[in-house]
């Protein structure tokens, strides 16, 4: 009877997909118990409705279905397994739309894409819908990472060489699972783009699905506060369908302003644009703009965070990318402050820098992958979208004076003496303390 | 303009005991509940969820109420042919669960039970070029699953079995400028992924990596007013937050830098007292996961009630004196 009921419902929610292939958003309607006689599937203007009294007699049924289809009865008792591809599609459809980190269901599912049974581009939506209920659903996220993976591989599986570059860096970005296909998500060579000013300004890859993506996690992360998973599946894009082009680096460093200006408590939104920061210092190191290029854009980082920071005291994760401003500030700065024979902001010598001072360089600064580069003079626009009004964009030789640990203390010492808010006080002890042991590790250093 | 400092309030009636012997009537129980819906719903980690009430029984001293052959056998008849173990009968093999595995054998000395060769191979196979674990064949990475692979050798005494130079520079590579780690190189600092590093380091003996008092002070701030610890900036205070910062505080030497008489009125906050059981934050619902968490943090605050607990791998001392495994941490 339970049975037969949970059946009918499968079928219902199938039905439900059928009629409207747009669907864009689940949710559970709070009713326990049946109350009419009526389908607890709805759909309205694409939004699924799955009351909540059906739950638990579909997600068992559709889980033994997953089950059997691993060989298992419902004790656990060995089967013969039957497999077809629909019914196996329904049953991971509703364990997932409930339980969205069964990984035995997206399995199932990714091994339904590999026998050319289900789409990538449908399974992307379809987890796309399972994160606008479970926006925090980490297997959810890796399972649209195997997704993207199968769609980049494809793409280019008849294309081009890596990316020396990406080889290079390779130790870090990538994830590993990437290496079959590493530096290969390209539509044209990188190093072909490499370093030129002008032209090769196509993406590395498909915009749409590019789009589609930061979409997702966008959504995720206004769904759930600091989500890591959204964050962290963001950055990974970037790295591995956008291979960190300058363009989105600045384009994402640009949107995401907006984003954390609105969201001043949000760690992850504010940790993700310290990756693309560390990007782009990459980028211009390799550029050789560190100082004419890179350093404007820290200002302006600087100046963003005095400015959240006394609109809205009390915000642990602003005086967080505070500490991540000033020591990647430092670290630009130690690369610079040479022995007498280079102190020029325009040393062409990128292998002396890193030999005089490969134990101090920041790590950040070698770490992360590859970025594909190409510029043209659109990107002085974006630049100066980021930058943003700061009108210091030429380096002379008092800029590096502008943010000193001094200079910070300072801040601190303001901010302590003038707040009336107590946990703001505390933070910026906490600061001042964090900077102070800085100067105590830089002096252990000299010793 | 002021924010209100995410935190939690202790209630003034909220339980300031340790109600030890409804902990382990909660866990004994919740493991008989077989049919219901939310028993179901909690498969995809079933041997997790196993370890999680094992290891709590244990600690509180009464894993005898379980029973002990009927967990072996279902252990066992979760190992697949390729060595892995999934999460229940019919489930995937992931690392994840091959770690609750051996936990879980290990506590009842019953590695005998399944193919231990197969199991190291399992793992091993995991481990790519740049040093990374994939969790399973699909790939994914994250230095969870460096941990987990080396908890897992390191208590089936077969560390040799990988490249730990290789597996050692790929959790240095998720190392961010504040000391912490994340999940994967530049991810964001996160108290669950470096208690995974850490413990790793501590699992293969290198904890000199870590810088001690940078990473130290991340941890202490993770301490809010109400005592409890979160997880990441602004985050609310959790119970399992707080051992993960406890026990990388505890490797690290610096589990004296936070307030421990706080900490542990927060915890104590947690439990249920009528049906057992902690939870996350005070008032809300129970679930063994929280219930171990918050077990094994009093005990590394000192309680006496309790079985000594390892920080690293989790698991009573005392399991881990019996296979003369010790693991070095750092000193205060």
């Amino acid at each position: 009877m339970a049975h037969e009921l949970a059946h009918r419902i499968l079928s219902d929610l199938s039905t439900a997909f059928q009629r409207h292939p747009n669907i864009d958003e689940v949710g559970f309607i709070c009713c326990p118990t049946c109350q009419h006689n009526r389908s607890p599937v709805v759909v309205e203007n694409n939004k699924l409705g799955i009351e909540t009294w059906c739950l638990e007699l579909i997600f068992p049924y559709a889980h033994d279905k997953v089950l059997r289809a691993r060989g298992r009865d419902d004790r656990g008792r060995k089967i013969k397994v039957s497999r077809s591809a629909r019914s196996l599609l329904e049953a991971t459809r509703a364990v997932l739309l409930v339980q969205a980190d069964c990984l035995t269901a997206w399995n199932i599912r990714k091994e339904l894409v590999e026998a050319e049974d289900l789409k990538c581009t449908q399974d992307l939506k379809f987890a796309a819908l399972v994160l606008t209920k479970h926006p925090k659903s980490s297997e959810t996220f890796a399972h649209r990472r195997w997704l993207l993976k199968q769609i980049i591989q494809k793409t280019t599986s008849t294309s081009v060489q890596p990316s020396p570059i990406a080889q290079a860096s390779h130790t870090n970005g990538l994830v590993a699972g990437d290496q079959a296909s590493s530096g290969a998500a390209v539509e044209q060579p990188l190093n072909t783009q490499h370093g030129t000013k002008a032209g090769g300004t196509k993406l590395p890859c498909d915009e749409k699905l590019l789009e589609t993506e930061l979409t997702v996690c966008q959504s995720s992360a206004e769904r759930y506060p600091s989500n890591y998973y959204a964050w962290t599946h963001r950055a990974w894009v970037v790295e591995n369908v956008a291979r960190c082009h300058y363009k989105i680096l600045m384009k994402e460093l640009c949107d995401n302003r907006h984003w954390i200006s609105r969201h001043i408590s949000d760690h992850s939104g504010l940790q993700y644009r310290q990756f693309l920061l560390t990007q782009l210092a990459t980028h211009f190191r390799l550029e050789d703009a560190l100082q004419d290029e890179f350093l404007p854009v820290l200002t302006a980082e600087f100046e963003l965070l005095t400015d959240l920071i006394t609109a809205f005291p009390g915000h642990e994760a602003l005086w967080y990318h505070r500490r991540y401003v000033f020591q990647q500030w430092e670290s630009v700065l130690s690369m610079f402050k040479c022995p007498k024979s280079d102190n020029s902001a325009s040393s062409k010598n990128h292998t002396h820098l890193q030999q005089q001072h490969c134990s101090e360089v920041p790590v950040e600064l070698y770490t992360h992958s590859a970025s594909s580069f190409s510029r043209d003079r659109d990107d002085s626009k974006l630049h100066a979208a980021v930058v943003q009004g700061n009108k210091k964009a030429k380096v002379d030789s008092t800029y590096t004076e502008h943010h000193t640990i001094q200079t910070e203390l300072e801040f601190c010492r303001n901010i302590m003496a003038t707040s009336q808010d107590g946990w703001q006080v505390r933070l910026a002890g906490s600061y001042q303390h964090w900077l102070q042991q800085r100067i105590l590790g830089q002096d252990n250093k000299l010793l | 303009m002021s924010a209100p400092v995410k935190d939690v309030t202790i209630p003034e009636d909220a339980p300031s005991d340790l109600l030890l012997n409804k902990h382990a009537d909660f866990i004994a129980l919740y493991g008989a509940k077989k049919d219901d819906y939310e028993y179901c719903m909690t498969e995809y980690l079933r041997l997790s969820g196993m370890y999680w009430g094992l290891t709590t029984m244990d600690l509180l001293g009464q894993l005898e109420r379980m029973d002990r052959q009927q967990v072996v056998e279902f252990v066992a008849a979760c190992q697949h042919d390729c060595g892995g173990f999934g999460a229940s009968l019919g489930h995937d093999p992931h690392l994840l669960y091959a770690l609750s595995a051996v936990q879980i054998l290990t506590l009842y000395d019953a590695l005998d039970a399944v193919n231990v060769d197969k199991l190291v191979e399992f793992v091993s196979n995991l481990q790519q070029p740049d040093g990374s674990f994939f969790g399973d064949k699909w790939g994914e990475v994250d230095t969870r699953f460096s941990f987990c692979a080396v908890a897992c050798l390191k208590l089936l005494d077969k560390l040799s079995a990988i490249d730990l130079e290789k597996a050692t520079n790929f959790v240095l590579s998720c190392m961010n400028f504040d000391g912490g780690f994340g999940c994967r190189p530049g991810s964001e600092s996160h108290s669950g992924q470096i208690y995974c590093c850490v413990g790793f380091l501590a699992v293969t003996g290198q904890l000199h990596h870590v810088n001690a008092d940078l990473l130290g002070w991340w941890l202490c701030e993770r301490q809010l007013p109400s005592g409890g610890l979160n997880g990441r900036p602004e985050k609310l205070p959790d119970v399992c937050y707080s051992w993960w910062v406890l026990a990388s505080l505890k490797m690290i030497g610096r589990l004296h830098w936070i307030d421990k008489d706080k900490l542990r009125t927060f915890i104590l906050a947690c439990q249920d007292e009528e049906t057992g059981g902690f939870s996350d934050r005070p008032g809300d619902m129970v679930d063994p996961f929280h219930t171990l968490f918050g077990i094994a943090g009093l005990s590394l605050l000192g309680a006496t009630e309790v079985k000594t607990v390892n920080p690293v791998l989790c698991m009573p001392e005392d399991t881990l004196r019996r296979i003369n495994l010790h693991i070095e941490l750092l000193s205060s």
